[in-house]
C-alpha cells in the first residue's frame, strides 16, 4: 500500500455497510449480511454484496465503510489473497499475545496483515473502516477434512483481533450477541448447517425491527470442510407485524 | 457535499456519565414519511411507523396519525416528546373552544392553535406536523405546519425525513379531480417508495380517510396482502465476473 503520503480519508464513513452475523456449526461456518449500501440512513444502493471470496478456504464479511474495504482489497490482492492460505490459530504456539491471535505459516500472510496494517492506520489517524469477519475452515492435517476445524476471526477497525465461536457486529453486537449466544449453548460444536443458517434467519428478523439501516433482502455465505466456500443466494425476509394490530394513540 | 455522520457529530458534545452511559443521547425522533392529499370531499392521510434514536428502531409500529377530534387528525414528525406535548395541548384548547361555544372548531382554526403554539416556542421545539380534516365549511382540508411555524393550505403534500424522496412522485402524481380510490393509492404508494429508501422511515402503512361521516383508519403490514409494492430492478454482480458470484 503506497501509505504515507496518503489524503487524510474516511474519518466520516459514507456508504456503509451494517450487522455481519456469523455462527459456527459443525464442519464449518455460516455467515449472514444484508445487501445494501447506506448513504447515511438512506438505502441508496441495493444489492450489494458484502462477503467476498479470498480463497477455497476463506469468506470475508464486512460491515462499515464499502470504498475502504473495495480499496483495501484492491490494494492487497496480489500480496495476500491468493492461493491456498490456511489460518492457522495462533493460539497454539504463542497462547498470551492476542495481538498476533492469527497468523499463517508459509508465504501467505492474511489476518496477520490486516491486524498490522489496521493498527498502523489508525495511529495515523487514518483508519480503515472496517469491522472485519473473516470466516473459514482450518485443515489441522493435511487433505484431511475429517480433522478440519471451523474459525471465525473478527477485526475492529482499530486493529483489535481475536477468535470467536458466533458473533455480530455493528447494531448487531448490541441486539442479537446474546440471543446467537443462547441458541449456541443449546448444541454447541453439533449444529448442523440447517439449524445454523435457522439461527442466522431469525437474528436477522431482529436487526429488521430494530437497526434502521438493515435491509430485509440479505445473504446466507458458508464455508464448509467439504464444499469449501459457497457464497449465498439473495433471499427475502419480512417479519410479524402483528404488533402493529394493537397500537392505539401514540406509541 | 459533506456528509457529516450522526456518530461523529454527536461525538463532540457527548460525555461518558456513569449513571446513563452517554449523554446527550441520541434524540428519539419520529424519523418519518407523512403524506396527505385532499380529494373532493375529504383527505386521505398516510405514514409510516418508525420511532428511531440515531441507529436504533425504539418503536417499529408506531401510530403517528393521532386523532384530534372525530374529523380531524394531526399526523406528527419531528422529536417524538415534542409532537405528543404539543398534539395533548392542541388537542386540550380545542376541546374548550369546542364546549364552549358548542359547535365544531373548523380546521383552519386548529392549525392556528397548533402554530400558536408551534411559532411561539419555536426555539424550544422540534416539531413538524400535518394538520388534516373535514368541516362543513370548506371541506377536505391539509395544513402543513413545518419546523418553524409556518402554516400553509396545501392539495397535497409530505413531510418528514421520507418526504424528500417522495416529493417528486407526489408531483408528478397530482391531478385536479383525483377520487378517494386514486388518493389512497397514491398515498399508500408514496409511503412505500419513501420507506423503501429512508432508513428512518419503515414498518407498516397506516392510512387515515376523514370525510364528512368521520375519520376511518387503515393498517397495512409488510406480511399482509395490500402493502405498497416497489418493483426493484434485477441486479447486476457485486463483484467482477472472474471473481464467483451467485445470484
Amino acid at each position: 500500500m503506497n501509505s504515507h503520503e496518503e489524503v487524510q480519508r474516511t474519518l466520516n464513513p459514507t456508504c456503509t455497510g451494517t450487522s455481519v452475523i456469523a455462527l459456527q456449526y459443525k464442519t464449518g461456518v455460516v455467515v449472514l449480511t444484508d445487501r445494501v449500501v447506506s448513504y447515511g440512513k438512506m438505502a441508496r444502493y441495493k444489492n450489494v454484496s458484502r462477503q467476498y471470496k479470498v480463497n477455497e478456504n476463506v469468506l470475508i464479511a464486512f460491515g462499515g465503510d464499502h470504498a475502504d474495504f473495495h480499496g483495501f482489497k484492491m490494494s492487497s490482492n496480489a500480496k495476500y489473497f491468493s492461493g491456498n492460505a490456511s489460518i492457522k490459530i495462533l493460539g497454539r504456539k504463542h497462547s498470551t499475545d492476542t495481538s498476533l491471535a492469527f497468523s499463517t505459516e508459509g508465504e501467505n500472510f492474511l489476518a496477520h496483515a490486516i491486524v498490522k496494517i489496521r493498527i498502523f492506520r489508525r495511529c495515523k489517524m487514518n483508519p480503515v473502516w472496517n469491522t472485519l469477519v473473516v470466516a473459514g475452515v482450518e485443515e489441522e492435517e493435511k487433505n484431511n477434512k475429517e480433522t478440519s476445524t471451523p474459525f471465525i476471526g473478527v477485526i475492529t477497525q482499530k486493529g483489535c483481533a481475536y477468535q470467536v465461536k458466533h458473533i455480530a457486529t455493528g447494531l448487531g453486537a448490541y441486539l442479537l450477541n446474546q440471543a446467537v449466544e443462547d441458541e449456541w449453548r443449546k448444541k454447541g460444536e453439533d449444529l448442523s448447517r440447517e439449524d445454523a443458517e435457522a439461527v442466522l434467519r431469525k437474528s436477522l428478523e431482529l436487526t429488521l425491527y430494530h437497526d434502521c439501516v438493515a435491509d430485509n433482502e440479505f445473504e446466507i455465505g458458508r464455508v464448509d470442510a467439504t464444499e469449501g466456500v459457497v457464497l449465498g443466494k439473495e433471499e427475502k425476509i419480512i417479519g410479524d407485524w402483528s404488533i402493529a394490530e394493537t397500537n392505539c394513540q401514540y406509541e | 457535499m459533506v456528509l457529516q455522520n450522526m456518530d461523529t457529530m454527536r461525538d463532540e458534545k457527548r460525555k461518558a456519565i456513569p449513571a446513563l452511559g452517554f449523554y446527550p443521547q441520541d434524540e428519539i425522533s419520529t424519523g418519518t414519511t407523512l403524506i396527505a392529499m385532499e380529494y373532493n370531499g375529504g383527505v386521505v392521510v398516510g405514514t409510516d411507523s418508525r420511532t428511531s434514536a440515531g441507529s436504533f428502531i425504539t418503536s417499529r409500529a408506531t401510530n403517528k396519525i393521532t386523532p384530534i377530534t372525530d374529523n380531524m387528525v394531526v399526523c406528527r414528525s419531528g422529536s417524538a416528546a415534542d409532537t405528543q406535548a404539543i398534539a395533548d395541548i392542541a388537542k386540550y384548547h380545542i376541546d374548550v373552544y369546542t364546549m364552549t361555544e358548542n359547535k365544531p372548531v373548523t380546521i383552519y382554526r386548529s392549525s392556528q392553535i397548533f402554530r400558536q403554539f408551534l411559532y411561539n416556542y419555536r426555539e424550544q421545539l422540534s416539531a413538524s406536523v400535518l394538520v388534516a380534516g373535514w368541516d362543513s365549511e370548506l371541506g377536505g382540508q391539509v395544513y402543513a405546519i413545518p419546523i418553524g411555524g409556518f402554516v400553509s393550505r396545501q392539495r397535497s403534500t409530505a413531510s418528514g425525513s421520507g418526504s424528500t424522496f417522495v416529493q417528486g412522485f407526489l408531483d408528478s402524481q397530482w391531478r385536479p379531480d383525483l377520487t378517494l380510490e386514486e388518493c389512497k393509492a397514491i398515498v399508500k404508494q408514496a409511503v412505500g417508495l419513501a420507506t423503501f429508501r429512508d432508513g428512518s422511515s419503515g414498518g407498516v402503512v397506516r392510512l387515515a380517510v376523514i370525510d364528512k361521516t368521520g375519520s376511518k383508519f387503515e393498517l397495512f403490514r409488510p406480511d399482509k396482502p395490500g402493502f405498497p409494492f416497489v418493483q426493484t430492478p434485477t441486479p447486476h454482480l457485486s463483484f467482477p465476473p472472474h471473481i464467483e458470484q451467485v445470484l
